[in-house]
């Protein structure tokens, strides 16, 4: 390994009865203060690899634990350390069998991390410069990070990523989700002028996720580890299993949430942090065999304890979370931070092909969230936007990045409101009903109602003359009104052209789309409403019930 | 005037003795004085009672004694007035006062009467009736009646002056004098008032005279003095015109009249030595031609004649000087100066024999069009709405990779001055387009290579260039030069006509100017210029060249340089048209086209596409949220009468004539003749009772109250006059529209902008035509309904013809039901040119706009020889 000191925990295995790192999981990796390591395998070069198994004497299984305790995670290092002692003194000739564990909870598990460094062939005198940064970035990022993460650095032999352009356009397909390996950051050392410059960019396998890339310089080639040491976190998303509470409400621990950090005290999530939640599909061998994201989710965590704690369901769904899932899954959340400037969110209609949705007004208002028991401050205002001709419209990070909710309207109508959070993706891809056919609809119906207000103010000039000329006894005069009144489009014309405008919920219900057809029949009905309502027979009725007893009565006079 | 009841009774008559006699009327004298009469002087009514009494006992003595030179002794304690103690009445007793006769006895005594009849002699007239009585032979039965009527004929009927009680007497003729008439007495006050030099009150005196009695024997005498007086007094007073004019009148009243020859004569020296002074030699000839018309009219000399001979010598002399200047001008190569001189030369004197040919030659050396306008394009013009004035300089100026060429089946056909081909492939995504290497010697561009385009064409791709065009971003994958003179076109969505994407110019760079070494070096300042360039502009003319000079050896020579003059109303750029001043106008008023059309002397093309008058909404005024109220505005103009009346300004007769209109109603911004018309929409009809409900309604929706609207309106003549009756039809129904004038500032917020266009292609120029910055951005119709944005998308990616038309004629219904826009008229206008042009769009190609083809106009030697 380099002729450097490492610890490697052996991987977790499945154990029986349980269901890997899944549900079952959640039970047995609950921390428990009398837990025992055995300690297996050698420190250093020979003659083998250090092997550190923990394993904890009881757990339940499949049980979350009723009382948790707070074991500090100094002395569990502590007795690791103890342990390690021992086992160093009795190296060599009294070889101690190891007997497979059960993995340690996961907000002890250390994240693997591995950093692959390659200097820019084309810039001047740096191969020496990434030597020395393998060499010595392991050591600031165990000062720095602490135990959390499990983390080696290898140079690379003039990789294909070796220079900024080539780093950037890495695609993200490249990656295998079963590499044994949390994150995996790429690192170029070139030089701009007398700075040095690291390109960062940081990937996640098991997500198919590759960070932008993040640019760290500095002067001093001393400086170099410390600084990329202090880049690499902001590349970095915490991961957490999450379990369902109720709709809302989750469960989350947090990995590495209970282990020590370094020098630099950071928590290893933030506050409020946005997960999205993950489930992990793996097959007997325990190897990944698909991962899924749940759309339009988010977590957001309201308070962590020793890598415990809870979060908030924040959804687009209905029902995100599902029914308890079975089989061999793994319900993973990772945490999104807003690594892009910008989000741009494809909005395409669930039609075949599917069909951009350009033009169409969106709302981008931030999110609120109240204690319990608490009166919700009021939403600020939202912003709106349009989607483009390809219906993409861009959501910017902004100065403070937070879940907002996205609202996509289709002309009155709400169609769909999903939680975002700009810049936490370069893109996102908003799939909504196809509502062209109620929009058209909606279109006729209001040409419609602008010709039902001209016919109501034109009957209403007419009837107040009429009625004048009544007065006046200007009895021709009321009555070439009354007749004008008679000649006016009658409600029976608008009538009819509601029912062929109608016609449309025939069409969506030959392409089997209730929604829609339930759409149309509520526009066209509220339609047919506001035409009995605004052109009611009656009062002309009455009016010339009124002109002719007037006339009659004054006659008689 | 006399008392009629009072004539009915009987009057005791001088000489017929006692018992036709009566006592003399006693009277007031009125207490006004008259100032006419002597002072001090007995009561009026008093001197004459006396003086009847005399005169009744005087005739009845006389009658016995038959010596009318005696009369006897008057009373001693009255007298008459004096005739040579009377003074004729003043102006203003004479304006306003009662006319008043004088009869003057034979003593020297005056009566003052009321008017006489039988005037003006009216004791000649008597006499004369009384001899042709007296000779008649009447048998014994008539002679009574004989002579009753001589003795009637031998007697006045007079009615006393300002006497208030029985004032009618008879007076025997045969005592009186002569009778002073009351006209006598104002030609008597008129001369006096001459005298004194009061020519206001002699005028108005003359004037009253001649209503009262035209023709009166003296009124000549004083008016020829009066007109003589007051052209010397606006001579001296250097009102020169008005002095001729009362030179001229005189002479027509009498031309022998003393020193109104000379008087004449200077004054026409002073005109047009002033003309002259003006640089205006078409006055000066004027003048010297009024001068000798009025002089050909003599048989003799006089002394005006040295002032025509002098000056048309002089005028002769300045013309060939100028000639011999604008010869000058062209020796040391400055066409431009010989052409203007020349012109100059033809203007002071045009019947020099030299001049023709000169003229000739140095004009087509370098031909400058004249036009006249109403308005002169703005230096900064308004983007939201742009005058026809700015877009007349814009066609003149810009060349677009593609330009309307005309107008066929109703489709405009497109044709460009860069390109020389275009080759589609890849089912039309991908296009070859080579570009023309070189130009013609008529050409007046810069040569464009496919670098300069490409480069325009990326620009209008990257959303941080001004230029950024939204619509070609989406339509476009790349633009590629693959030479000088070729470029490749590639497309993500293939447009219906891409030369109707491509109507654009592209802004000539340093770099792209070195291919043209031969582009006027002053119109690097204007990149888009490209085509004809301002070189100068004042408040009353803007001066276009070409950017691309012909060289002097070119054959055959053809349009240099327009100049545009502004003018302040038709009537003057009218007269201007007429006189030779300009060449032409870009648009001929419709009141006078007719008249244009039957004169001989010029060429009166009508335009390819009407002009469309039309009222768009803003986004951001409560008329894009408020249908009501937008509808209420479209029913409540009269546009069939604005129109007529107020646009067209047709007289009645015309609106019975056979012939349409040259305007009409429209139901779109579209021309009637494009394929952008839907036949099939009815016009909204104008019904201010349904506007006003509408108006009540749109009021409860905005809280009980309409706010005041303002209209954005271009610099433009027409919408000027349109402009007052739509307001007033608005503020009849209840809605305060308050016009602001475009400028190229356009900051104001309006409610309503007026535009005026002419669109080519109505399919791509919906779009444009809503946006306030004339961009294809979603942003820009992100007002309208969601179903409406999807319409015009749907049209922007129509792909066949046909449905592109129906999308569009769909649009058009919506826009019109809902009142999106208020379409008001289309007119049809016509350019307007002397028969001096060559070049012309020919029939049946009509001409696009006002400078269509102008790089191949050519103007011929012309100047006006008439007599102004």
């Amino acid at each position: 390994m380099n002729g450097r000191r490492c610890f490697q925990l052996r991987p977790p295995l499945p154990r029986r009865g349980g269901e890997g790192w899944g549900e079952g999981a959640s039970a047995s990796h609950c921390a428990h203060p009398n837990h025992t390591s055995k300690l297996s395998g050698t420190i250093g070069e020979a003659p083998g690899p250090l092997t550190l198994t923990l394993s904890p004497v009881f757990g339940g299984e499949g049980t979350e634990p009723k009382n948790r305790h707070s074991f500090s995670h100094f002395a569990w290092i502590a007795v690791c350390l103890v342990v390690l002692t021992v086992a160093v003194d009795c190296r060599g000739d009294e070889a101690v069998e190891a007997a497979p564990l059960p993995p340690p909870p996961f907000e002890f598990q250390p994240y693997r991390v591995e950093c692959a460094i390659a200097a820019d062939p084309d810039a001047p005198a740096v191969a020496g410069i990434a030597a020395q940064l393998t060499h010595d970035l392991p050591q600031w990022v165990t000062r720095t990070i602490g135990e959390r993460w499990r983390f080696t650095a290898t140079t690379g032999d003039r990789p294909a990523w070796a220079t900024h352009g080539q780093l950037a356009r890495l695609p993200a397909a490249a990656f295998d989700p079963a590499m044994p390996v949390d994150v995996l950051y790429y690192a170029v050392v070139r030089r701009q002028g007398n700075r040095l410059l690291v390109d960062l960019r940081a990937s996640e396998p098991l997500f198919g996720h590759l960070s932008p890339v993040r640019t760290a310089s500095c002067l001093d080639p001393r400086e170099l580890a410390a600084t990329v040491a202090a880049e690499m976190p902001e590349l970095f998303r915490p991961r957490a299993y999450w379990e369902r509470v109720n709709d809302y409400t989750v469960r989350l621990r947090v990995q590495a949430g209970a282990l020590a950090d370094g020098e630099h005290a950071r928590p290893i999530v933030r506050e409020r942090e946005v997960f999205v939640p993950w489930i992990v599909f793996r097959n007997r061998e325990r190897q990944v065999q698909r991962v899924q994201e749940l759309p339009w989710t988010f977590l957001s965590l309201e308070q962590i304890d020793d890598g415990r704690g809870t979060g908030r369901v924040v959804s687009g769904l209905r029902n995100p979370l599902g029914a308890r899932p079975r089989g061999r899954v793994e319900l993973l959340a990772v945490a999104v931070r807003s690594q892009w400037t910008e989000t741009a969110v494809h909005v395409v209609a669930l039609s075949q092909p599917p069909r951009p949705l350009p033009a169409h007004h969106l709302e981008l208002t931030p999110m609120v969230f109240a204690e319990e028991g608490i009166e919700p401050p009021p939403p600020p205002p939202g912003r709106a936007l349009l989607t483009d001709r390809d219906g993409i419209v861009r959501l910017p990070r902004g100065e403070a990045p937070q879940l907002q909710w996205l609202r996509v309207m289709s002309g009155d109508l709400l169609l769909a409101k999903v939680p975002v959070l700009p810049g936490a993706t370069p893109s996102a891809r908003l799939e909504l009903p196809d509502d062209s056919l109620r929009l058209q609809v909606e279109g006729q119906l209001k040409l419609l109602q602008g010709d039902v207000v001209s016919v109501v103010a034109q009957r209403a000039a007419l009837m107040a003359t009429a009625r004048s000329s009544a007065k006046k006894r200007q009895w021709d005069d009321a009555k070439l009104r009354l007749r004008q009144i008679d000649v006016l489009p009658q409600p029976q014309s608008f009538k009819e052209r509601i029912s062929s405008i109608r016609g449309a919920a025939d069409v969506a219900r030959q392409s089997r789309d209730r929604v829609t057809e339930q759409r149309i029949i509520r526009l066209c009905d509220e339609t047919v409403e506001l035409v009995q309502h605004y052109l009611n027979d009656e009062k002309i009725k009455l009016l010339k019930e009124e002109i002719a007893e007037l006339e009659t009565a004054l006659k008689e006079e | 005037m006399m008392h009629p009841t009072k004539l009915a009774a009987p009057r005791g008559v001088a000489g017929a003795g006692p018992t036709n006699g009566r006592e003399a009327p006693v009277s007031a004298q009125p207490t006004g004085a008259s100032p006419m009469r002597l002072q001090p002087r007995p009561p009026m009514s008093l001197i004459l009672k006396y003086a009847l009494v005399f005169l009744f006992a005087t005739s009845v003595s006389v009658g016995a004694q038959t010596d009318p030179a005696k009369p006897t002794d008057p009373p001693p304690e009255a007298t008459l007035p004096k005739y040579k103690d009377l003074q004729p009445p003043t102006a203003d007793e004479i304006l306003k006062g009662k006319p008043v006769d004088w009869i003057v006895l034979l003593n020297g005594d005056v009566i003052l009467t009321d008017p006489v009849h039988r005037r003006p002699g009216t004791l000649e007239k008597i006499k004369a009736e009384h001899d042709a009585v007296s000779k008649q032979a009447v048998s014994a039965k008539d002679l009574p009646e004989k002579l009753k009527k001589l003795a009637e004929l031998e007697r006045l009927k007079i009615t006393l002056f300002d006497s208030t009680d029985d004032p009618e007497f008879t007076l025997e003729i045969r005592f009186i004098e002569r009778i002073v008439h009351f006209e006598d007495l104002i030609v008597r006050r008129i001369s006096k008032t001459l005298d004194e030099r009061q020519l206001p009150t002699a005028y108005e005196l003359l004037m009253f005279l001649d209503r009262r009695a035209r023709g009166w024997d003296g009124f000549d005498a004083v008016y020829q003095r009066f007109l003589f007086l007051d052209a010397t007094r606006l001579a001296r007073d250097a009102r020169w015109e008005a002095a001729l004019m009362q030179t001229e009148l005189l002479f027509d009243v009498d031309h022998t009249y003393p020193e109104r020859s000379s008087l004449h004569g200077r004054i026409i020296d002073a005109l047009i030595k002033q003309a002259i002074f003006d640089d205006d030699y078409r006055q000066a000839r004027h003048f010297l031609a009024r001068l000798e018309r009025f002089l050909a009219r003599l048989e003799s000399r006089e002394p005006a004649h040295a002032v025509v001979e002098t000056w048309t010598t002089e005028l002769k002399r300045i013309s060939d000087d100028v000639i011999t200047q604008a010869r000058a001008a062209q020796t040391s190569g400055k066409p431009r100066d010989a052409s203007l001189t020349i012109d100059r030369a033809a203007r002071v004197w045009p019947n020099l024999p030299r001049l023709k040919e000169a003229h000739k030659e140095l004009i087509d050396a370098h031909q400058i069009l004249n036009l006249g306008v109403l308005r002169l394009p703005n230096e900064r013009p308004s983007r939201i709405t742009p005058s026809p004035a700015d877009e007349r300089h814009r066609q003149l100026t810009e060349i677009a990779l593609f330009e309307p060429d005309q107008l066929k089946d109703d489709i405009v056909r497109f044709r460009s001055a860069f390109i020389e081909s275009w080759d589609p492939q890849n089912l039309g995504r991908d296009i070859t387009f080579r570009m023309k290497p070189r130009r013609a010697t008529w050409e007046s561009r810069p040569v464009l290579t496919s670098g300069a385009i490409a480069e325009a064409l990326s620009r209008r791709v990257d959303p941080l260039d001004p230029t950024f065009d939204e619509r070609w971003a989406a339509d476009v994958l790349s633009v590629e030069s693959s030479s000088p003179w070729d470029w490749q076109l590639r497309l993500e969505r293939i447009p219906l006509r891409i030369e109707s994407r491509l109507r654009f110019p592209v802004p000539l760079s340093a770099a792209e100017r070195e291919w043209s070494p031969d582009l006027a070096a002053d119109s690097a300042s204007s990149p888009r210029q490209q085509r004809f360039y301002v070189t100068d502009r004042t408040d009353r003319t803007v001066v276009w060249q070409r950017t691309r000079p012909q060289l002097s050896s070119a054959q055959p020579r053809l349009l240099a340089e327009v100049i545009e003059h502004r003018y302040d109303n038709w009537e003057r750029l009218l007269q201007g048209l007429q006189r030779g001043e300009i060449d032409g106008t870009p648009v001929a008023e419709w009141k006078d086209l007719p008249a244009l059309q039957a004169d001989s002397r010029f060429f009166v093309l009508p335009y390819a596409l009407p002009r469309t008058h039309v009222l768009l909404v803003a986004p951001q005024s409560v008329l894009a949220t408020n249908g009501t109220l937008r509808r209420a505005l479209l029913h409540a103009l009269p546009r069939e009468k604005i129109l007529l009346s107020e646009v067209l300004q047709l007289p009645p007769s015309i609106g019975a004539d056979t012939r349409p209109p040259p305007g009409r109603v429209v139901t779109s911004p579209f021309a009637t003749t494009s394929y952008g018309h839907h036949p099939q929409l009815v016009s909204p009809e104008f019904n201010p009772i349904l506007a006003a409900s509408l108006i009540a309604t749109a009021k409860q929706q905005l809280g009980g109250k309409i706010p005041p609207l303002t209209l954005l309106v271009p610099d433009d003549p027409v919408v000027e006059r349109a402009l007052p009756a739509m307001i007033a039809a608005w503020k009849y129904v209840g809605v305060d529209v308050a016009p602001v004038t475009a400028t190229g500032d356009d900051a104001v917020q309006y409610d309503l902008v007026y535009r005026v266009l002419q669109s080519t292609e109505p399919i791509t120029d919906l779009w444009p035509l809503l946006s306030p910055t004339g961009q294809t951005d979603l942003a820009s119709i992100e007002f309208l309904p969601h179903w409406l944005r999807d319409r015009i998308l749907e049209l922007d990616r129509a792909v066949d013809w046909t449905t592109a038309v129906r999308l569009l004629h769909r649009i058009e219904t919506e826009f019109l039901l809902e009142a999106r826009w208020l379409p008001l008229w289309e007119v049809d206008e016509s350019l307007v040119l002397r028969k001096r042009m060559g070049g012309l769009p020919q029939s049946p190609r009509l001409p696009m706009h006002t400078y269509h083809d102008i790089e191949h106009w050519a103007l011929q030697s012309w100047y006006p020889t008439d007599t102004p």
